[in-house]
């Protein structure tokens, strides 16, 4: 491979000799997501480098080497053809600096949303472990991380907001971009589900129940007052209920059953704060299946 | 070489203030939104190199000379069978 020019690069390669790829070939052709260079023992052959700079980012290099097998990894490799100090001056490290910023933001700005998404899941993930968890917390994290919620939320009102509109005080109100309105209410994520004897729903169940029916009744009484002072899309038919509680890890299967028998009668959705990572999960995995896995970096 | 590396980081730095830690690890590449050893090598006969290794405590660069060319000098090298 002949490189000339400036700001070449190479990523995410794995470069590997001959006898070590016909060696370990189903354990590599599996496990790999790179794109394997099968080539002779000499890897500087690889690379002709004439003029200009090349960088091989994400790299490995596989060999074997007095009958041991050698594996690593170089974060980053750049390659200059020049050796002259003048190629290397304060003033060209700074122009390289913006050139390459510039090409990260710009690649950045077409998977940042699917990586910030993996990334926010993953930290949702760590806040549910987390020991003592609160209501709060969740609270802020959702409240900073809507879209879990609503993928599609265009807009945002929390409890303050809703006061200033004399709208009841539910903990958010997403628009979606479809102008459908989400009342949703978080209840604590240690909150009880079910009723251990009956397995009806548990007193916090029923009492976020009332919250959320008493929320949207209050809203469809008021469309017309709230149509005028609020938004215009507003209206009967596009305001739906989003209750969040508890969590369905701690259930067994017969108490999951009833919780989702319970909660299929209602006209309102109630989901827990696991149903809730589980739903995200599967949205981040149908993308993956769609248009290809995603690499925290 | 040193000085040419760290105005190159600075000025990644600076160009990135507004980027949150969080984001900076998921959107750029692992060495540059985390220190590393950095090892540069200068060939007599051609070329130079700049080696981002392992994960530091902060940033580390050693400066080396060689007579090799950079790509022998750098890369592995070995025999068409694989021993050197």
């Amino acid at each position: 491979m002949q490189v000339q020019g400036a700001d070449t690069h190479i990523v995410n390669i794995n470069f590997i000799t001959r006898d070590f790829y016909d060696r370990y070939e189903k354990i590599i052709t599996a496990l790999s997501r790179a794109t394997n260079f099968r080539l002779d023992a000499d890897f500087s052959r690889f690379i002709d480098l004439t003029a200009g700079d090349v960088r091989l980012v994400d790299v490995s290099f596989a060999y074997i080497s007095e009958g041991k097998d050698t594996v690593y990894r170089i974060p980053c490799l750049w390659l200059f053809a020049s050796n002259s100090s003048l190629e290397f001056t304060r003033e060209k490290a700074r122009a390289l600096a913006l050139q390459h910023y510039r090409s990260i933001m710009e690649n950045a700005v077409q998977t940042a949303p699917i990586q910030m998404l993996s990334g926010t899941l993953e930290a949702y993930e760590k806040l549910l472990e987390a020991a003592n968890l609160a209501e709060q917390h969740l609270q802020t994290f959702l409240d900073n991380n809507p879209i879990l919620i609503e993928p599609s939320f265009k807009g945002k009102w929390t409890k303050g907001d809703l006061r200033r509109f004399r709208l009841p005080e539910a903990d958010f109100l997403l628009k979606t971009s479809d102008n459908r309105f989400v009342v949703v209410e978080l209840e604590n994520p240690t909150d009880r589900l079910l009723n251990a004897s009956t397995l009806g729903p548990s007193a916090e169940l029923r009492m976020a129940e009332t919250q959320i029916t008493n929320y949207l009744s209050d809203i469809q009484n008021g469309i017309l007052t709230y149509r005028n002072s609020f938004d215009r899309d507003l209206s009967v038919e596009n305001v739906s209920g989003q209750v969040i509680i508890g969590r369905s890890s701690r259930l067994s299967a017969d108490q999951k059953k009833a919780f989702d028998k319970h909660v299929s009668t209602l006209n309102y959705s109630v989901i827990t704060y696991d149903e809730l990572l589980q739903r995200n999960r599967a949205f981040l995995d149908n993308l993956g299946i769609r248009y290809g896995g995603f690499r925290a970096k | 070489m040193e000085k040419f590396v760290n105005e190159y980081l600075s000025t990644i730095d600076r160009q990135s203030t507004a980027v949150p830690r969080s984001y900076k690890i998921l959107l750029f590449p692992s060495y540059l939104s985390t220190p590393h050893k950095i090892r540069c090598t200068i060939s007599s006969s051609f070329g130079a190199a700049i080696r981002f290794d392992e994960f530091s405590a902060k940033w580390d660069i050693e400066v080396s000379f060689t007579s090799n060319k950079i790509t022998e000098e750098v890369l592995p090298r070995l025999s068409n069978t694989g021993v050197p």
